[in-house]
């Protein structure tokens, strides 16, 4: 199934000027969403990383434990779970998103 | 509340509130989180994790929260004004239509409280001493 899209002269032009192994517009734009999808993948990696270390547990324990309200829902623990929640679902969201895009490969970082 | 529900909302907020300059969005798959800004120093930070069932509302200045309702579990509770730092149960909850009540909230809060005139003001305010 396909579905036109309509972008600029000057769009179009920058899409065809992109260094990229892919010849026609679909695969450019399919290579552009991919390395978004990754670097936001990464960003939501490192949360995850910086979080659990500076806890010293996962999300889903953090979650269990009731930590925010050991710790009298103070802005800084109810900021890190906010980021946190936020974190664990974009990686799950942004792996799904580049195995259908790209095909089933595996994004653990 | 959905994440679809709060979009909606977000819609009919930045028509009724002059004081949302601008939103920015950041949406997972069952996640979202909505910033509206106010000004360079002030923004409120609305979160929803449909996931954890977390939704968060709270008006930020610089990274302190000045006013905030929280759902934690089936819980909600506020942080007052002037007293963030505390929490109270607030067992009523919220309106069906949270994000616009947050923000009839805020609004009276900026005006009570100075917290837009007093920095917009800086910048236009004569000063009467010189004759000016």
């Amino acid at each position: 199934m396909s579905m036109r899209l309509v972008v600029s002269e000057r769009t179009a032009e920058h899409l065809k000027s992109l260094p990229s192994s892919e010849p026609d517009v679909d695969g450019k734009l399919r290579m552009l969403l991919a390395t978004e999808y990754r670097r936001r993948l990464a960003r939501y990696n490192l949360t995850d990383r910086r979080l659990r270390d500076k806890y010293g547990m996962s999300f889903e324990e953090f979650e269990q434990r009731h930590v925010v309200q050991e710790h009298n829902f103070g802005w800084d623990v109810e900021s890190d779970a906010i980021e946190w929640d936020l974190a664990v679902n974009g990686i799950k969201t942004m792996r799904r998103r580049l195995a259908e895009l790209l095909g089933s490969v595996s994004y653990d970082h | 509340m959905t994440i679809d529900d709060l979009l909606i909302e977000l819609d009919e907020s930045k028509r009724r509130f002059w004081f949302i300059q601008r939103s920015e969005i950041e949406r997972t798959d069952e996640t979202i989180r909505l910033r509206l800004i106010i000004n360079e120093a002030l923004f409120i930070q609305v979160f929803l994790s449909e996931a954890t069932g977390r939704f968060s509302l709270a008006l930020i200045q610089g990274r302190e929260r000045l006013y905030g309702r929280d759902r934690e579990g089936d819980m909600w509770h506020l942080h007052p004004f002037s007293a963030s730092e505390t929490h109270r149960p607030t067992p009523e909850g919220v309106s069906p239509w949270p994000l616009l009540q947050f923000l009839a909230e805020v609004e009276e809060l900026l005006f009570e409280n100075e917290l837009i005139w007093v920095q917009s003001l800086s910048f236009t305010r004569p000063d009467f001493r010189q004759g000016n």
